[in-house]
């Protein structure tokens, strides 16, 4: 609880962005796009945590970048193949994973510096977090903003199932599915997490 | 679809940071003066106008001849990446008052959303050169643009902001506010 | 900090003189909107007041909301100066008179959310009354429509809208007989929200308020005059008359907007030749966006508040005295005549229709439209309903079409419909279905259409 208050990524850190704020048009987009970040998170975290010692400092940025960037397209392979209309409403964004801050910045922060076993947990440690936070912002923006909630649409290809919920509340704040809705609902989410946080650190 | 109609939602309708949410990082976390928002901007634009030429020829005559789509990210990152350290180079070196004021920004954007994805969406748009230059101009226009005035607004914003809104949520909501504005342009 | 005036006794006589230039607008609307139902027999003897009301309802709001805030945190003795009904008195006299109650309610909350959330009175960027405004415009898009405004208790369409939907540049018959003549626009007996169709009023209000140095006079006067130089310079281009840029001075809340919104002491410029050059760009940005879309004077000055630190930094370095400002007038001259050259050229320019769609059917009621519509497929004609709510597309159901099964089956196993209705806002770029191009496009194209006719 501590560390999802201070180390996450999307609320505490403003890291990670791009994704958070293009894809939590729905919920199910939001969670797969955590995932994906979970995904490229570990393998690359353990992969630079292999090759740490036999890399020099100098051209770490451009080495990490590559190996995200190998893992980024072995992922988008696979949701291509597998779950196409996923891949297809995520469009750039899975991409753009390759220069999520977030990505980058535990390889160099941690992964090279630490052991293979530290680093598979410091990948699921943020990689939760950061699901977990782009579930609350999907939720908030979907639920509120285009009254329908997303469990399993695009990614029935792969699970068979679909569940979705169609006119959950009363009314519907139709901005909150436009780009200016989700700066909004960011705002005012990482607002609240700021007062919890300092009601938190003032116990 | 006719250039101006393009090079207008470029910057306007379809702005990049504000309805694409590409290049948040900088946007954010630039200091609030406007002089090191209109440096970066120039960086930006730059980097990627030169990258942008660069892996559009790469994507159409060599990757799809080959088949080898897929290689897209990794080499377009590649490409930004190597673009950034000559850019870098080449400014050290040959024009060194600029390098003071662009200087610290270039290593910045080579893990900046906005050039990887203005480039991505070059190619997946199937533009032609044309359209892919005049796209990529309005876009970092739209950035620059936006860039300024939001940190213009920063500068001047009180002290007595909310505590739980300080720092980035207000910042969030002006920039909501801003894409509100934006979206009832043409 | 903040582009506003420092001491609070200069304030609250600012405060003072606004209401009474508002009080003349307010008891028009009651007998606008209230006392000529009455006299049809349209409400009762109650319902006469209840524009006054609705504009109380707007005050109280934002004024509640704000005390709260100010004892949630402490501080009332800063709510003294926060003036708080002004957000909400002036959002309820720039919406329509049958705004439902709960709308109000929302866009004051909205307003003096926006208010509180930049640190409080004197330190917000944008006009609160606007953003509220264009959250409300936003979000219950359907208080526009034609229903909601009411003149001689009959639903008309106002002036712009009107304006917007003749092809072409307008002639007199078009754009101002269907409301009577110029003078009525001048007196304000149009359709339109509750404070800004009375120039008349707006005038006066204008004349007393520089005479009691409350507003800044300048913005005001640079905004109307480069809206006129520019429509009277499209006017001289195209060859119509005069009626053309009267036309466009009386109509669309402009002169309510330029007195009260773009004058506002928080989020204007400080600078007399910030001021001035706000008032220019609020011009062509107004006459700009008149053109593109139907209402342009909240957006505009919504863009100028944006602007204005940027404004200031430039009016504090030209001084009017000096040779230096003469690139600026130079730069002034030039956008405002390349303003003229592209408006009018645009009203030129005839919309092209797409030969491979038709309207079969069309059917309006209350905020919801069903279109029924072909748009020529791969292999023939496809046909679908269409039903808008609210301005939005709720849902498509393809009638018949023409396309092979492979390829129908393709967009159906891609739940291609529901991403062109997720994607609405931007149809040019929900992507094709790969295999079935031409279908996909085609029913794209169909919705594209569609909501051009609609719009």
């Amino acid at each position: 609880m501590k560390s999802f208050l201070k180390d996450n990524p999307i609320f505490a850190l403003s890291l990670g962005l791009c994704s958070a704020l293009a894809v939590t048009t729905t919920f199910e987009k939001a969670y797969m796009m955590g995932l994906s970040v979970l995904f490229v998170l570990l393998f690359s975290n353990i992969f630079v945590s292999l090759i740490r010692k036999h890399v020099s400092t100098s051209i770490q940025i451009p080495v990490f970048i590559l190996i995200i960037g190998t893992f980024v397209t072995i992922l988008s392979l696979l949701l291509e193949r597998f779950m196409p209309s996923l891949y297809d409403s995520l469009g750039v964004y899975l991409s753009l994973i390759t220069v999520n801050c977030i990505v980058l910045g535990r390889a160099l922060a941690f992964a090279s510096k630490n052991s293979v076993g530290k680093s598979i947990a410091d990948a699921f440690k943020i990689g939760i977090g950061y699901t977990i936070a782009m579930m609350l912002i999907g939720l908030v923006r979907e639920l509120f903003g285009s009254n329908t909630l997303t469990f399993m649409n695009d990614i029935s290809a792969l699970t068979g199932y679909r569940l979705v919920f169609k006119n959950v509340l009363p009314f519907s704040l139709s901005i909150l599915a436009t780009p200016a809705g989700a700066f909004i609902t960011i705002g005012i989410l990482t607002a609240i997490f700021n007062f919890i946080r300092s009601k938190y650190e003032s116990n | 679809m006719n250039l101006i109609n393009l090079f207008v939602s470029g910057v306007l309708s379809e702005n990049i940071v504000l309805t694409k949410f590409l290049g948040i990082c900088p946007f954010m976390g630039t200091s609030n003066k406007t002089k090191d928002a209109i440096g970066m901007s120039l960086a930006v634009t730059i980097v990627t106008t030169l990258s942008s030429i660069i892996t559009y020829l790469l994507y159409n005559y060599v990757l799809v001849p080959t088949n080898s789509v897929y290689l897209k990210t990794i080499m377009f990152i590649f490409v930004i990446a190597c673009m950034v350290q000559i850019l870098l180079i080449i400014i050290k070196n040959k024009f060194k008052k600029l390098y003071q004021s662009l200087g610290i920004y270039l290593p910045l954007i080579t893990t900046n959303c906005a050039v990887l994805g203005i480039t991505l969406l070059n190619v997946n748009s199937g533009y032609s050169f044309m359209q892919m230059l005049v796209y990529t101009l309005s876009s970092c226009l739209g950035f620059s643009i936006v860039l300024c005035i939001f940190s213009s607004i920063r500068e001047n914003l009180s002290e007595d902001i909310p505590k739980s809104f300080k720092g980035y949520p207000i910042a969030f909501i002006t920039a909501g506010i801003m894409a509100l504005i934006f979206g009832r342009l043409i | 900090m903040g582009p506003f005036i420092k001491s609070s006794n200069k304030t609250s006589r600012m405060m003072f003189n606004l209401l009474i230039a508002l009080t003349p607008i307010i008891l028009f609307t009651v007998y606008k909107h209230g006392y000529i139902p009455y006299t049809h027999g349209q409400v009762d003897v109650f319902g006469i007041f209840y524009p006054l009301l609705f504009v109380l309802i707007g005050s109280l709001t934002t004024f509640i909301i704000e005390l709260l805030y100010y004892l949630i945190i402490k501080r009332t003795d800063e709510f003294k100066t926060s003036y708080g009904f002004f957000p909400g008195l002036f959002l309820a006299l720039i919406l329509p008179i049958k705004t439902p109650i709960y709308v109000l309610l929302v866009g004051c909350l909205v307003a003096s959310l926006s208010k509180i959330v930049f640190g409080g009175f004197g330190r917000n960027i944008f006009n609160p009354a606007l953003i509220g405004y264009i959250f409300v415009v936003a979000t219950f898009s359907f208080v526009f429509s034609t229903s909601y405004y009411e003149v001689d208790t009959v639903s008309k369409a106002t002036p712009l809208t009107n304006a917007s939907m003749v092809s072409g540049i307008g002639t007199y018959d078009e754009l101002v007989k269907p409301y009577g003549d110029l003078l009525d626009f001048f007196i304000g007996t149009t359709p339109g929200s509750l404070a800004e169709t009375s120039t008349l009023l707006c005038l006066l209000a204008f004349i007393y308020l520089t005479c009691t140095k409350t507003i800044k006079w300048r913005i005001s006067l640079s905004y109307i005059s480069t809206v006129f130089l520019i429509t009277f310079g499209i006017s001289r281009l195209l060859g119509v008359g005069l009626y053309y840029p009267l036309f466009h001075i009386l109509s669309g809340g402009l002169v309510f907007g330029a007195v009260f919104m773009a004058t506002d002491p928080v989020t204007s410029a400080a600078t007399t030749t910030g001021q001035i050059f706000q008032g220019i760009l609020l011009g062509i940005l107004t006459c700009i966006l008149r053109f593109t879309t139907t209402e342009g004077v909240a957006t505009s000055i919504l863009i100028m508040n944006m602007f204005v630190f940027i404004l200031d930094k430039m009016g504090s370095r030209v001084r009017f005295n000096s040779y230096a400002c003469l690139p600026w007038v130079v730069l002034v001259c030039f956008m405002i005549i390349v303003s003229m050259f592209v408006l009018a050229s645009k009203k030129r320019v005839v919309a092209e229709k797409d030969p491979n769609f038709n309207i079969v059917n069309k059917e309006v009621t209350d905020n919801k439209t069903i279109y029924t519509a072909t748009q020529k497929g791969y292999g023939g004609n496809i046909k679908a309903d269409v039903v808008i709510e609210n301005g939005k597309i709720v849902s498509v159901e393809i009638i018949s079409h023409n396309e092979t099964k492979d390829r129908y089956q393709s967009v159906t196993d891609a739940n291609y419909i529901n991403k062109l209705i997720e994607g609405q806002d931007n149809l040019k770029n929900v992507d094709t279905v790969s295999g079935a191009t031409v279908t996909s496009t085609s029913l794209r194209k169909l919705l594209i259409n569609v909501m051009e006719d609609f719009h």
